[in-house]
């Protein structure tokens, strides 16, 4: 789980300054139809009232054993991604979604410069090399976002209270996630959220050399434009 | 009848072998055809595996990623064009990952094609689908494009053409042919001939489902099957074709065979049967004609060439038929022959003279044996008929021309006898054969009669010839002559004399007799004391019967004793009804020789009158001299019964007989009557007056009555009276009359004698 504390103090801030000196936290449950958690499901929250743009972070997408990790990456708009290599083959990355085109083509290590994510919207990443190689970066617009942990939990702290609008995204959602609002008034708010997933392989991975099957799930996954 | 038999049996039997044989290969045909659609399904499969495969590495490539990643049109479709062409494909289109079709090889390829296409690739796993695009039918296959997430769908699409047929036609050994028929424009392709697929193309109007049989005109002389392509459009066919040339030949050629082995065991059942039917049926036919034959009574000759089972049969049938032959002839020997003398009997006789009666010349016989039944009471019957045989003998001996000699029955022979035959001519002839026999040490001579008819060439029926020599055998017999020829005449006579003997008895009990009575005078005392009662028959049909002749009839023919019972009872009444009138006449009835024999006469006739009390002088008897003579011991026992019962006696027609005198002596008699014969003419004839005179002498020295009959005249009464006759009967006074009249006549009678006296 990763929360962004470093937003803690602006939000405390905004707080203060608004509204009524309280912090609000929402604990949101993903769940399937089968009441299962669910996992690597991005959640953001969209307030009412915009939020202004905080810094610039610096995420990690790293290639290890032969896979990308996270499988799920979220980012904020504007952020930049580093995507280390630790594994002694060459890897090259790519993306041809709309939000982020690029390659990085076949290298070794830590690349000088990360990639940075103007565009919101989802990217997928792959490998040229291993084409089973597969993950997806997130690019919020708001700064209030986490991907579900195994539990499928989400936990926003430090909310202030106020209209938020819930976007979820997840890789294999059989359709896209119907956009909810909710009030955020009182402290702590627990919110179960229904997410329609159809259960994939994570890439995972293989054993080094050739294999028979190490690739081509035939995915019909839809993933939003 | 064996060949027609043999002939279809052997035309079945080639049929269901034939039959047989067509369905075995056609079944055989049919699973070679289903075999090549199998293998062409799994062609067809593989070659989707392996356009897969290559397509599969074609999407993944990078490069081709990257383009389809561009979304930039012309970018796309050099890109599609350039890989389509690195895997050989006739068409490539690229679709979004919802199916939206991006960009096309196909100029005019609509998204309505696209969409139709891609939800079959989606339904129809792993397997091909078929894209009807422009007339050309195109196996399509898809793979995702990738990157990392699918971002695309390629569809890469191979014609369905010559090419694929032909190797299809490699693998499967059969011949294919693709037809797409979209609006009504046929093109096809195909390894057939071009004439054939023509002709097929043109039949493939008429393909409507994919549930079609096996046919056996897409085209001619092959087994095909139709496979529908597409599902939805009935437009794309695929027609896998097993050419039954192969088996056609091979079928053909297994007929051929049949027929000639039909042929062959026909030829061999015809000469079977041809040589059944010369060693069997023809001898058969031989044996059968054989038996009609003998059934026909023929004598057919032998049998040639049959077998020896047949000729013993054939044999045995002759043999049979000479027995029966022989029976036959015994039987028809027996049946006209008779078993004593050997000679033809009366049936055979009869049979043999009506077979040549007409124009008859000649004599026919009729012998018989004089009192034979006597001769053979005397010898007894095994000498009688050693007799027999002996006179036949003699009698077939005859220095005649006999043509024919018979024994009708008993002792009665028949002869015929060619020529004409004087009754001396054969007194002398017959004379050798009545000479003495020898029979049992004994000497015997035999008398005989004989009947004769001279034929004369006029007889029509045996009947009629028969009849007459029996008449004329009884005539001689009735006459006591040796030989009579039959008269004509004679025949009408007999046949009056049959009837009167068979009328008798009924005119007895009718009252057609009736009694006459003629008076008998006693010129001495000139009364009338007595009456004669004689018979008279009126027949209604024959009129007047003289008695005479029917007496002799009912002599003869055994009925004699009817009448003179019914003499005796009709004179019995009137003397007892005369009697007790006070009238006293003695009734006197004639006796026949035959009455005289029964020695309980006289006690009957007594008897009865002893019931009515009539006296028995009331009745008199009178017997002729020739009924004395017949058996004169025992009339004479008889006679003098009636003598001591009281009855008066008569002897009748004195002077006929040939009685002797002595007899007279010891005769129980009163009174004796001489015959008519010498009274009649007694007053001119003088050797009449001196017998008569004569007799009365005798009889008066007798102390005997003297009765004169017939007399006519007064004179000849007067001449009676001089000579001491005592009694007269005769016209003179009375011819016979009726009871009541005679009754009259008598009382008048006596009255005026009465006064004369």
């Amino acid at each position: 789980m990763l929360i962004c504390r470093f937003q803690v103090l602006i939000v405390t801030a905004y707080f203060l300054l608004s509204l009524p000196l309280y912090a609000a936290s929402v604990r949101f449950h993903l769940s399937d139809t089968s009441l299962a958690g669910v996992s690597d499901a991005v959640v953001e929250l969209v307030a009412e009232n915009p939020v202004s743009s905080p810094a610039v972070n610096i995420h990690e997408m790293k290639q290890s054993n032969r896979i990308f990790s996270p499988f799920v990456l979220a980012v904020q708009q504007g952020d930049k991604v580093e995507f280390p290599n630790f594994d002694r083959t060459r890897h090259h990355v790519y993306s041809f979604s709309p939000a982020k085109t690029f390659e990085l083509k076949l290298y070794v290590g830590k690349l000088e410069a990360p990639i940075e994510f103007e565009q919101p919207g989802v990217v997928a990443i792959g490998c040229n090399i291993h084409d089973y190689m597969q993950a997806f970066i997130y690019v919020a617009q708001s700064p209030f976002y986490a991907v579900s942990n195994a539990q499928g939990e989400v936990v926003f702290n430090d909310l202030l209270p106020g209209k938020y609008t819930v976007k979820v995204w997840h890789p294999w959602l059989t359709k896209p996630f119907d956009d909810s609002a909710f009030d955020l008034i009182e402290e702590e708010r627990v919110i179960d959220l229904k997410v329609d997933v159809h259960y994939q392989e994570k890439p995972s991975s293989p054993p080094s050399g050739f294999t028979l099957n190490s690739t081509s799930n035939e995915s019909e996954n839809i993933h939003a434009d | 009848m064996l060949l027609a038999v043999l002939t279809v049996i052997q035309l079945l039997t080639a049929l269901f072998v034939l039959n047989a044989t067509q369905n075995a290969s056609r079944q055989q045909q049919i699973q070679r055809l289903k075999v090549g659609i199998n293998v062409f399904s799994d062609m067809l499969a593989n070659r989707n595996l392996q356009l897969n495969q290559s397509l599969l590495l074609l999407s993944a490539d990078f490069g081709f990623k990257r383009a389809v990643a561009t979304k930039e049109q012309e970018t796309i479709s050099s890109v599609l064009s350039n890989h389509g062409k690195r895997i050989n494909a006739n068409a490539a289109i690229l679709l979004s990952p919802q199916g939206k079709l991006l960009s096309s090889s196909l100029s005019g390829l609509t998204e309505d094609d696209v969409n139709d296409l891609f939800i079959q690739h989606n339904n129809a796993e792993n397997n091909f689908v078929i894209l009807n695009f422009n007339h050309a039918s195109y196996q399509f296959v898809f793979q995702p494009v990738k990157a990392p997430t699918l971002i695309a769908w390629v569809g890469m699409g191979f014609l369905l053409d010559e090419k694929v047929a032909k190797q299809a036609k490699a693998m499967t050994g059969i011949d294919i042919s693709f037809i797409n028929s979209t609006s009504q424009r046929i093109e096809i392709v195909s390894t057939l001939p071009r004439a054939l697929s023509e002709q097929l193309a043109q039949a493939s109007v008429n393909f409507t489902d994919t549930t079609l049989a096996v046919q056996d005109n897409y085209p001619e002389n092959y087994l095909s099957q139709v496979i529908q392509l597409d599902l939805k459009s009935e437009s794309q066919w695929v027609v896998l074709h097993q050419s039954n040339q192969r088996w056609q030949a091979s079928y053909q050629q297994l007929r051929n065979n049949m027929l000639m082995i039909f042929a062959l065991t026909s030829i061999l059942a015809f000469i079977v049967a041809m040589w059944v039917t010369s060693g069997l049926t023809k001898p058969i036919d031989a044996l059968v004609h054989f038996a009609k034959k003998v059934g026909q009574g023929e004598n057919p000759s032998k049998i040639e060439g049959a077998p020896a089972e047949l000729q013993t049969l054939a044999d045995t049938l002759s043999t049979m038929r000479n027995n029966i032959e022989q029976r036959e002839q015994d039987l028809l020997y027996q049946s006209e022959h008779d078993s004593l003398t050997g000679l033809l009997n009366r049936f055979a006789a009869e049979t043999k003279i009506s077979q040549q009666i007409i124009g008859l010349t000649g004599t026919l016989l009729l012998i018989d044996i004089k009192h034979f039944r006597q001769v053979n009471d005397i010898i007894g019957f095994a000498n009688g008929d050693q007799l027999l045989v002996s006179f036949a003998e003699r009698l077939s001996r005859l220095a005649l021309d006999v043509t024919l000699l018979a024994r009708l029955d008993g002792d009665a022979f028949l002869l015929l006898l060619a020529d004409e035959i004087e009754k001396a001519e054969l007194a002398h002839h017959l004379y050798g054969v009545v000479m003495p026999f020898n029979v049992a040490g004994s000497k015997i001579t035999l008398a005989i009669r004989a009947g004769i008819v001279q034929l004369n060439g006029l007889y029509l029926h045996t009947d009629t010839l028969f009849r007459h020599v029996e008449i004329a055998l009884n005539h001689a017999c009735n006459q006591g002559e040796d030989a009579y020829v039959y008269q004509e005449g004679d025949d009408a006579k007999y046949q009056r004399e049959l009837s009167l003997v068979r009328d008798l008895p009924l005119a007895l009990t009718q009252g057609q007799l009736h009694l006459v009575y003629q008076p008998k005078v006693n010129i001495q005392k000139n009364t009338c004391y007595a009456a004669e009662a004689l018979i008279r028959w009126q027949h209604p049909e024959l009129g007047f019967i003289p008695p005479d002749e029917f007496i002799k009839l009912a002599e003869n023919s055994g009925n004699i004793s009817m009448i003179s019972e019914w003499v005796i009872a009709e004179a019995i009444a009137q003397a007892s009804a005369w009697h007790q009138q006070g009238l006293d006449i003695t009734v006197a009835i004639n006796l026949s020789a035959h009455d005289l024999m029964d020695d309980t006469l006289p006690m009957r006739l007594a008897e009865q009158m002893n019931t009515i009390n009539l006296p028995t002088y009331t009745l008199a008897i009178e017997v002729t001299e020739g009924a004395v003579m017949t058996d004169t011991e025992t009339t004479i026992h008889v006679l003098n019964q009636f003598e001591a019962k009281g009855f008066h006696i008569a002897i009748d027609d004195f002077g006929t007989g040939h009685s002797s005198l002595a007899y007279l002596k010891l005769l129980p008699v009163n009174e004796v009557k001489i015959d008519r014969s010498f009274i009649k003419d007694i007053h001119q004839n003088a050797t009449d007056h001196m017998i008569v005179d004569t007799s009365i002498k005798l009889i008066k020295g007798l102390h005997l009555s003297v009765v004169a009959e017939g007399v006519e005249t007064p004179l000849g009464i007067d001449i009676l009276q001089k000579m001491g006759c005592d009694i007269i009967q005769g016209y003179v006074y009375s011819k016979p009359i009726k009871a009541v009249e005679f009754q009259a006549w008598v009382t008048n009678f006596n009255h005026k004698a009465d006064q004369s006296a």
